[in-house]
């Protein structure tokens, strides 16, 4: 399933988000099979930088390619797992319903599935350690229940690139382990994974690479290199505090007044 | 008591009416599992009314009301779909405006007619006892199409209604499956005309989907409880309506809520009372 690598190249990418440019101007090239934390202040353009990846919003202006080619032409190669809030958790379909989706993208015009794709979704649920739920309602589900439901849906679609919008927010510490246990196997894979963070120290510790993001492109590189206290005064501005040469920033529970809901 | 029950069907009337309405039924209470799901209760009214100006055009030009409901529909449909998209106003100030200009205009050129009142309370609250045997056909074409497309659309249909973010993910082709479904919906409305007539469509597209919901777990289950629901609610409501001489679109509808309000109140998943023991 890997035998192209993974490598994202984003070239002047501005996406707009109700009108207004979400993000602006950014450049930047992630090789094949990295772990990159995308990090800033909230409406720094995280979700809507994903969103544009997976051909959700429109690019604006600027150039995305993947493998080379213009995003879109490798139809199932990215993988997005969406901010839990997103979804409707009363939605009548069971844990196994759920990751059968991932497999959509593959089916002929009668949307049959094959035994192919059953046994890929028995699988990724028992990857992500959820066959027991596999036959319950999402309603049942905890938060980090549903999170791995949702990872398991993104497993399914075999992508080369996954993202991950802050799959830590709200999920208990067994999770959290899960999906670090993940993220090393999708390494082995070279898979490209690219996480919305808000703990900085997560960030420094798991991942390759950085992305300091409020809008434009603040810093990236190796995440020492990306965390200096000038690089996170100029993303977060007077949200940070720096302690001792430790930055602290108060950023982790967004007001909802930030939340844009998504429209159904 | 199957005297009772067969009395009604010694007419041709009757026994067509009751085909219909039991199709009718079917047919809503499955669309109407999208329209529960994917909050397009309003729309789905909207649309009901916005299709009168077809079957008034229709009836001056002497025409087939079916057909003229038939296109004003799938304009509506595609009208909304397009305006839904830009978002210069909010989606339901919109519809609003759209279908009360629908309804009125519809109602200038029923006007016009001079038997008007007849004909439109029976466009508005259905006039099941005049089914003809064409009618009849043409529902059941237009339903077993519906209903094809439904399943075979099934899963693509659940993704947009589900998490229309993955279906963009999946390049599944977002607009045109919004479309089809608003289509689909467009043509469920269309058929259902007869038998509930066009103020109380939306109460079969939305209220056998949502008894189903507080008694289902899956989308399939859903869908099949609906349509049993919708059926045995069109077989009752008809029923009343003869014994009782009501307006057969209200008898069917009612029914249908008082199966909604049974589930509301004992649904042993979702029930107000399962949660009012355990307080």
């Amino acid at each position: 399933m890997n035998e192209q690598p993974a490598r994202i190249d984003i070239d002047h990418l501005t996406v707009l988000y109700d009108g207004v440019p979400a993000i602006e101007n950014l450049s930047l090239q992630i090789p094949e099979g990295t772990r990159v934390a995308v990090v800033g202040p909230n409406g720094a353009g995280k979700s809507t930088l994903f969103k544009a990846l997976v051909g959700e919003l429109p690019i604006h202006s600027g150039y995305v390619s993947i493998h080379c080619q213009p995003l879109g032409t490798h139809q199932d190669c990215v993988a997005y797992v969406p901010q839990r809030e997103e979804i409707d958790w009363h939605f009548p379909v069971t844990v196994q319903d759920v990751v059968m989706m991932g497999r959509y993208g593959r089916l002929g015009w009668l949307h049959r599935t094959s035994d192919q794709d059953r046994q890929v979704v028995a699988r990724c649920i028992e990857q992500i350690d959820i066959s027991n739920l596999a036959q319950h309602s999402i309603s049942d589900l905890s938060g980090g229940q549903q999170q791995r439901v949702f990872l398991a849906r993104a497993l399914a679609q075999e992508p080369h690139i996954l993202l991950l919008d802050e799959p830590f927010n709200g999920v208990d510490a067994p999770t959290q382990e899960a999906i670090f246990a993940l993220l090393d196997d999708l390494k082995k894979q070279a898979v490209t994974v690219m996480v919305s963070i808000h703990d900085l120290n997560q960030a420094m510790q798991y991942f390759d690479y950085a992305i300091l993001l409020n809008k434009s492109l603040i810093a990236y590189g190796p995440p020492k290199q990306v965390f200096s206290s000038r690089n996170i005064r100029a993303a977060f501005a007077d949200k940070v505090m720096v302690v001792d040469g430790t930055a602290i920033t108060d950023d982790c529970c967004p007001p909802s007044t930030n939340k844009v809901r998504r429209k159904r | 008591m199957i005297d009772w029950l067969l009395h009604p069907l010694t007419y041709a009337f009757m026994e067509r009416g009751l085909l219909a309405a039991v199709m009718v039924g079917v047919l809503c209470s499955v669309i109407g599992c999208y329209v529960v799901l994917r909050s397009m209760a309003f729309l789905g009214d909207a649309m009901a009314h916005a299709i009168l100006p077809g079957i008034a055009i229709a009836y001056l030009l002497k025409g087939n009301l079916t057909i003229g409901a038939l296109a004003a529909a799938v304009v509506v449909a595609l009208g909304i779909g397009a305006f839904s998209k830009h978002g210069t106003i909010k989606e339901d100030t919109a519809i609003s405006i759209m279908f009360t200009a629908a309804l009125a205009l519809g109602i200038a050129l029923i006007s016009t007619i001079r038997t008007y009142a007849v004909d439109l309370s029976h466009i508005l609250f259905g006039n099941v006892l005049g089914v003809s045997p064409n009618d009849l056909w043409l529902t059941a074409i237009l339903g077993v199409v519906i209903l094809v497309i439904t399943l075979i659309c099934y899963k693509p249909f659940l993704v947009i209604a589900f998490d229309p973010l993955l279906a963009s993910t999946l390049r599944l082709p977002v607009q045109f499956l919004r479309n089809l479904l608003l289509v689909l919906l467009a043509l469920t409305i269309v058929t259902s005309m007869q038998t509930v007539g066009v103020g109380l469509v939306a109460a079969m597209l939305v209220t056998p989907g949502a008894t189903a919901y507080l008694l289902t777990k899956r989308l399939p289950a859903m869908m099949g409880l609906a349509a049993i629901l919708g059926a045995l609610a069109s077989l009752v409501g008809l029923y009343i309506s003869y014994y009782m001489n009501i307006a057969s679109g209200s008898t069917i509808v009612l029914t249908a809520t008082l199966f909604f309000m049974l589930a509301y109140l004992f649904s042993p998943r979702k029930g107000v009372l399962k949660n009012w023991g355990k307080k």
